[in-house]
């Protein structure tokens, strides 16, 4: 019976997922002014699709088999999401009055299939998840409060400036050590990764120096400097996802105010000398190319990790094994970096293809909030932040697919990790923000 | 500003699609790299499932599940005559077990099955079974002819390409693979766990002749009017050919030469082709390349290049050099003689069935080449029926069947020459294809009388 469950909602899910999409269409369609629909009807069908999944997961998870009862424990994090889910969709239009719907039901529902897949690998994790989801909410919920008052955020570019300086030398002195990367900070028992903090407070930095409407050569070499010198302290943390990250975000902010192709060119030329030095200098990245190039050939330790996410890719196809059927927890770092893999065994890759076009749908509505936005420094900000949350989306994917090599580095709103999470919340509560302020008259 | 933001967003949706795309592609064409020994998923299916079965062309069960006293074992009926083709489980997974595994796993009708098993307590959902070209009895005759042998045996049916038997030893018993696995696994002198009949790659000795022969005919309209005087040697750039024993043949025609496999005229010939053209038949008949065999195999090799010494050449042509071929590829190029010419591609899954008997899928044969022209075919044929009537494959002749074959002793590196035998019957209308390959044995003579035994059982059936 529990068997026939799983079988049947496996293409339960599916429908959730994909009538959830139908309606992100309707919406955008709405709004382009090609169809007409109710976009509060849309969005109030995606809340309950949402809804819908995250109680028939749940109620698979917390059921036990062999006993045939139900967890407790699983049903209140199940009922706790709920609150959640549904206190945001209530409150967040009151700091956010002219916010996108359908951004923060996609946002959500990412959250949720983490959440839910947190729960199926490691329950302990999952309660974790659920209290930095909760801080993530109330963080961003106020932060409007904060941004009112600033109002314009250039103004104070050097104490992002300072603030990440000082993140940056902290770690490299006082910094920890895990997989290979030396990118967090222990403070008595709580750990975090500064590196995420230093994204946002980086770009809000960049921005402000780079979006004057006038360059000077001298505001472009100052930041340029800079830089330099956090994406170079990145890498000697060994941390080169985000090295890459920031390196593709200076570029693209640097592209967008300059219009210059001389300095693209410069850029990649720049790129690709400086892969070659870190692939001669560093053992790591040798491993990890080699391991992308045929991790079969050693597929006891360099390529055991992709290798294992392959077969959990390839032995279930399109519809998955269903929920709980399948061995996600043979992928190392499964609730993290490979948490791609897990969704794309149980779910299906159907299913996982869906995910990859909400992340698309709201950095559609990410890049749309900058081209209406009609102020220069807000215009800039979110086109940066938005290619770095999608560059960071597309370098983890593409890693645990092996189109590209493997970086280390989490998949927004989805992977575990209480500072990922709250930035991500950050970022797009400033996006958020902004769009609020464009779409008043 | 705003046009390149809008650049940068389309780039960005390249590289989502670039992502969608690759899922995609990898799920439909690659998902093959999850039958790995690796994979721990493989064997977790199997306990909560029924594993297909496999039958033989007779519906003789070859291999299934059974579950007794909670404890689920996979019953291999003929474990060593069937080894490399089945292969073993659960350690790791081989042969069909692994090639096929995902068809054994697939539940058919999933939903109806899993609705079922709510009723029975006892009954697990059934996977696909699969049916096998091979007729059990005939592979039991072949592994007990060929004995405690090194070599290998293949079997084909010539218009089909269906693989009849095929047989290599040394072999294993599937049913005590866990028990035997680091034995079987070390044991580099034996290797009982390769496949010889395909994964095995031998020099082809004068076997190779069959192709020297059709592409002189094909190539030199005036084959039939071309003799050469063997004295038992000659000199070719320097390097001294022999026949075999050096014996003298005296002046001879093709069709003599490849009767008594005569080396200095093969020789001769070959050192005569335009450049490329012992190459363009080589890759004709499917050497260095892959044919998408269902079980693993190598493929066979030939590295005849543009700047290849006359050495080389003269080598190449008779068998020697650096070609080498599988037994069952040999036994491909000896088919497409008996089908006018024409490779078919091998098969060993007849067809699929559900755990109801419901057809999910038969195979059809396929041309894979066209390796001679049909009146090339037709005087291979007459010439490798002399072979057997009165030069070197006597001992293969059968009464009142005309049997078209040919010999072959590999000089090879390990030691002693292997002994090939390659042959059809009958002539006239061919009904099967039998290779013999024998390690070190000795001379080409060494596995006539097998296939001898092997032709006649199987024409008898």
């Amino acid at each position: 019976m529990y068997e026939l469950i799983i079988l049947i909602s496996k293409y339960l899910f599916l429908f959730y997922i994909i009538t959830f999409m139908w309606q992100s269409l309707k919406i955008i369609l709405t709004q382009k002014n090609i169809t007409r629909s109710d976009i509060k009807t849309c969005a109030s069908r995606q809340y309950i699709m949402i809804i819908l999944f995250h109680v028939n997961s749940f109620l698979i998870l917390s059921f036990n088999n062999e006993t045939a009862y139900f967890d407790l424990n699983t049903l209140l994090v199940c009922f706790l999401w709920i609150i959640l889910f549904t206190l945001a969709n209530f409150v967040l239009k009151l700091t956010y009055p002219g916010g996108d719907k359908l951004m923060w039901n996609s946002i959500f529902f990412l959250c949720d299939i983490g959440l839910v897949t947190l729960q199926r690998l490691n329950p302990n994790l999952a309660h974790k998840q659920l209290l930095w989801l909760f801080l993530g909410f109330l963080i961003v919920f106020l932060m409007p409060f904060a941004l009112n008052f600033i109002k314009d955020l250039s103004k104070l570019k050097y104490l992002y400036l300072v603030l990440s300086l000082i993140m940056i030398l902290t770690t490299f002195f006082f910094g920890d050590t895990a997989g290979g990367a030396k990118n967090w900070l222990t403070i008595k028992n709580f750990t975090f990764q500064p590196s995420e903090l230093i994204k946002i407070l980086f770009i809000l930095y960049l921005v402000a120096e780079l979006a004057k409407p006038k360059l000077k050569p001298i505001n472009i070499i100052i930041p340029t400097i800079i830089s330099g010198f956090v994406i170079l302290s990145l890498v000697f943390q060994k941390d080169l996802g985000s090295a890459l990250i920031f390196f593709v975000t200076y570029m693209v902010v640097i592209y967008i105010t300059t219009s210059s192709n001389l300095i693209l060119f410069i850029g990649v030329l720049v790129s690709l000398i400086g892969s070659f030095i870190a692939y001669n200098i560093f053992e790591h990245i040798k491993i990890r190319i080699s391991a992308w190039i045929n991790p079969w050939a050693d597929i006891e330790h360099g390529g055991y990790q992709i290798t294992q996410s392959l077969f959990a890719l390839g032995t279930y196809g399109l519809l998955g094994s269903g929920l709980n059927n399948g061995m996600p927890s043979a992928i190392p770092v499964v609730e993290r970096d490979f948490i791609f893999s897990a969704i794309c065994e149980e779910f299906g890759i159907i299913f996982a293809i869906c995910i990859i076009l909400i992340f698309l749908t709201i950095f559609y509505i990410c890049m749309k909030t900058a081209l209406n936005s009609r102020n220069r420094y807000m215009s800039v900000l979110v086109s940066a932040l938005t290619c770095l949350m999608c560059f960071q989306t597309f370098l983890i994917i593409g890693g645990v697919i092996k189109l590209i090599p493997m970086t280390g580095v989490t998949l927004p709103f989805i992977s575990y990790g209480g500072t990922s999470m709250i930035i991500s919340f950050i970022i797009f509560g400033i996006i958020q923000w902004i769009c609020s302020l464009t779409a008043k008259p | 500003m705003k046009k390149n933001m809008k650049r940068v967003f389309f780039f960005y949706s390249l590289l989502f699609i670039a992502l969608i795309a690759h899922l995609i592609y990898f799920t439909i064409f690659e998902k093959d790299t999850s039958l790995n020994s690796y994979n721990p998923r493989l064997n977790v299916i199997d306990n909560s499932i029924q594993r297909g079965m496999i039958f033989d062309s007779n519906g003789i069960t070859l291999a299934e599940t059974v579950t007794s006293g909670g404890s689920i074992q996979r019953n291999y009926y003929y474990p060593e005559e069937f080894c490399h083709i089945i292969g073993y489980m659960p350690k790791g997974k081989s042969g069909l077990e692994a090639k096929s595994n995902f068809t054994l796993q697939k539940l058919d009708n999933e939903l109806y099955q899993r609705i079922q098993t709510i009723f029975s307590e006892t009954s697990k959902p059934r996977g696909n079974n699969i049916f096998i070209t091979i007729d059990s009895k005939l592979q039991q005759y072949v592994h007990e002819k060929l004995g405690k042998t090194k070599g290998a045996v293949v079997v084909l049916e010539p218009q089909t390409g269906k693989v009849l038997s095929m047989v290599s030893y040394p072999d294993f018993n599937p049913m005590k693979i866990e028990k035997n696995w680091d034995n079987l696994k070390n044991d580099k002198d034996n290797s009982p766990l390769l496949n010889r009949a395909a994964q095995g790659l031998y020099p082809p000795g004068s076997t190779f002749k069959i192709l020297t022969a059709g592409a002189e005919i094909e190539t030199n309209s005036n084959y039939e009017s071309f003799s050469y005087d063997c004295e038992g040697e000659d000199f070719f750039d320097q390097k001294k050919i022999h026949c075999f024993n050096s014996t003298v043949h005296g002046k001879i025609g093709l069709s003599e030469a490849l009767e008594n496999s005569c080396n200095t005229f093969f020789a001769t010939i070959g050192e005569k082709f335009e450049k490329g053209v012992l190459f363009s038949y080589a890759e004709k008949a499917m050497f260095n390349k892959p044919f998408d065999y269902t079980l693993e195999y190598n493929k066979s090799s030939f590295t005849l290049s543009e700047t290849a010494t006359p050495t080389e050449i003269v080598e190449t042509s008779i068998g020697q050099g650096k070609t080498l071929v599988s037994p069952l590829h040999m036994a491909m190029i000896t088919a497409s003689v008996a089908n006018k010419g024409i490779m078919m591609k091998p098969y060993i899954i007849d067809h699929i069935e559900s755990y109801s008997r419901n057809p999910i899928d038969t195979t059809e044969p396929e041309v894979l080449s066209e390796v001679f022209s049909e009146e090339t075919a037709k005087k291979l044929t007459e010439m490798m029926v002399k072979v057997v009537e009165n030069g070197t494959g006597t001992e293969a002749k059968i009464k009142g069947v005309s049997i078209a074959g040919k010999t072959g002793t590999a000089e090879n590196s390990s030691g002693k020459d292997h002994s090939w035998f390659t042959a059809f019957a009958p002539s006239e209308n061919p009904k099967i294809v039998v290779t013999v390959l024998l390690e070190n044995a000795g001379n080409g003579s060494k596995a006539i009388p097998l296939a001898h035994d092997i032709i006649k059982k199987a024409l008898n059936n």
